[in-house]
């Protein structure tokens, strides 16, 4: 166990050094002068010795080999710069923004759970019947709906409409539109998986024995069926959440819940650069380590993986 | 290689063909016994994208207003019988813009597909053919792209690119590199080990040769699938990053743009926003149906599986 976890958390921190180095590289892809392009119009109104600074701030005063070890040297520092426009350090605004939007992700997870996993289980039950069909055809809806386009029309509903919900805020009530939003569509994609899943173990063998040797259906749903496609159902709930906090970017700014997404957002309009390579580090680390976590929970459920 | 290798092999030639002539699962006499009877999802999935690339192609003719043509003594003007979608705040006709979408739609759609089913192609095929090092390589490295969403991948390329159609065009196929690179990877690692590429070593085949004339031919089926499954995602994709004026720029109606510059009159003009929304989902739905049914004609184990 312990050369697998070390061997792992190797993997992980390769990962996240490549990422750093596509983060640092993507400067790069600019068309043209990047700092000219951070100024965009206000350029006339900027100091040369500003334009110098931030310049010297990208690495960019330095040769493109020496890019990766500047910019690597600084982030390990847990300096990622400052943004243009306001002049503040990158790395606490960025965290100042992360718990609103783990609170979003965790929502919105719990929703997507509580959905898509019992229904998933109840079309695969049902498999062939009309039960299945309609659950089906709702899942295939679910993941062919743009998501900006149900918060909104979720927001027109409830908020404008119905004035049940805030249209923005960060309190409570206004936490159960965006999470039920990016839940549902999550929720879409479970309920494939769970169902595939669950089809597969019902065509078991030992499903047939503890059905023929007179179990009630109960027991063998809980604890023949249920329990042993977990880990299959645990694997894909980590996958969506590493979606889901990607997906904040749309739906945080649908909501206006101020967090990491919307700050992302603003940033790329901005073209605040220093800002949008600290939120792709911030959440890759974020992603490298749930997939770390998860792979340890794997290896701890079932040893094979661990001797692979 | 020896010589009882190449025995088994010669004996195995009688049998690759008669494989051959099995495998051929799908005649066209049973379109209508395999295909629309017993799956009716890839029926409904291939008529609904056969309307959506009528539309496509006449759309832009056969609608009622100019796209951009600006009418301001027609604002918003809800639904009616002149302007089935209603008017936007500068006047223009919704179902004109939103019928001129659906090129831009596949444009992006198909461009983007295109670039990532190349790339990706390339990718799986010299990793699932090459054994060692190179397989090594390149599947870590896809495997390290596999753990950021699509989105992500896209923003932050369109991001350093700057927002623009071809821009938005090249974000969401290279984030979708991956996906067809896992797929070709995981089709070829079966087909290599299948006797008739031994049979073409044989024949004096080079490795291009090998994975060009014989082993694609072979993997077009299961990619057919992904890249329809591919195309709904590089819609989707494509409709969020124009819609947080990220992608395609204004004025070209591109849906995801249509809605998002409806936002500002929520309240008062809602078919700004819904009738662009519907087109988006309608398209995506008719690829996913079609590509679910196509992978359960083509690999009934795979039933639904996602």
């Amino acid at each position: 166990m312990l050369t697998y976890f070390i061997r792992r958390v190797f993997t992980a921190i390769l990962t996240l050094i490549i990422a750093a180095f596509a983060v640092s590289m993507l400067i790069y892809l600019v068309p043209g002068d990047p700092v000219d392009a951070m100024m965009g119009d206000s350029s006339s109104f900027v100091s040369p010795e500003r334009v110098e600074e931030i310049r010297s701030q990208l690495g960019l005063d330095k040769p493109v080999y020496l890019q990766f070890p500047f910019f690597m040297a600084n982030v390990l520092r847990g300096d990622m710069g400052r943004t243009i426009f306001g002049n503040e350090p990158v790395l606490p605004l960025l965290l100042s923004k992360l718990p609103n939007t783990l609170i979003l992700a965790f929502a919105g997870l719990a929703v997507a759970i509580l959905i898509g996993v019992p229904l998933g289980y109840i079309a695969a039950y049902q498999k062939g019947k009309f039960l299945d069909s309609i659950l089906m055809l709702g899942a295939t809806l679910g993941i062919s709906m743009p998501v900006f386009w149900l918060g909104l029309m979720l927001l027109v509903l409830f908020s404008m409409m119905l004035g049940i919900f805030p249209v923005a805020g960060s309190g409570f009530g206004s936490l159960v539109l965006p999470a039920f939003t990016s839940g549902v569509i999550a929720a879409a994609t479970i309920a494939r998986m769970a169902r595939s899943t669950m089809v597969e173990i019902l065509q078991e063998d030992y499903i047939r024995s503890a059905r023929a040797k007179g179990l009630s259906e109960r027991i063998v749903l809980m604890r023949h069926a249920v329990k042993p496609s977990l880990v299959g159902v645990v694997g894909m709930i980590a996958h969506m959440f590493t979606w889901m906090l990607g997906g904040q970017i749309i739906i945080e700014n649908v909501f206006a819940w101020d967090g990491l997404g919307q700050l992302a957002v603003s940033a790329l309009l901005n073209r605040e650069y220093n800002l949008i390579q600290g939120y792709i580090l911030i959440y890759s680390t974020m992603v490298v380590t749930i997939s770390v976590v998860l792979d340890l929970i794997y290896a701890g459920l079932d040893p094979r993986i661990r001797y692979e | 290689m020896n010589k009882r290798k190449i025995d088994n092999i010669i004996e195995d030639l009688g049998q690759i063909e008669f494989d051959e002539r099995a495998s051929a699962k799908f005649k066209f006499k049973d379109i209508f016994s395999k295909v629309i009877f017993k799956n009716p999802s890839m029926a409904i999935g291939s008529i609904m994208i056969f309307l959506l690339i009528i539309l496509a192609i006449i759309g832009p003719s056969i609608a009622p207003y100019d796209s951009q043509e600006l009418n301001m003594s027609e604002r918003f003007e809800s639904p009616s019988w002149n302007h089935i979608f209603g008017t936007d705040n500068m006047g223009r006709d919704i179902f004109s813009r939103v019928l001129h979408g659906t090129r831009v739609t596949f444009k992006i759609g198909l461009a983007s597909v295109g670039i990532g089913l190349a790339f990706g192609l390339l990718i799986g095929l010299f990793a699932g053919y090459s054994r060692g090092k190179l397989q090594n390589v390149l599947m870590r490295f896809i495997d390290i792209l596999y753990s950021f969403p699509a989105l992500l991948i896209a923003m932050a390329l369109v991001a350093f690119l700057g927002p623009s159609t071809r821009n938005l065009i090249i974000a969401v196929g290279i984030a979708s590199i991956r996906y067809y690179a896992r797929v070709t990877y995981g089709v070829v690692l079966v087909e290599r080990n299948k006797p008739y590429l031994d049979a073409a070593e044989i024949v004096g085949a080079g490795a291009l040769r090998q994975m060009f004339r014989h082993l694609i031919p072979n993997i077009v089926p299961p990619l057919i699938v992904v890249a329809t499954l591919g195309f709904a995602g590089a819609v989707l994709n494509a409709a969020g990053l124009s819609f947080l004026g990220l992608g395609v720029q204004p004025p070209t109606p591109e849906w995801g743009l249509i809605l998002s510059s409806g936002r500002n009159y929520i309240i008062r003009a809602p078919w700004l926003l819904i009738f662009p929304g519907l087109a988006i989902m309608v398209a995506v739905l008719s690829f996913n149906i079609f590509g679910d049914g196509l992978r359960d004609l083509l690999d009934p184990k795979q039933q639904r599986k996602v």
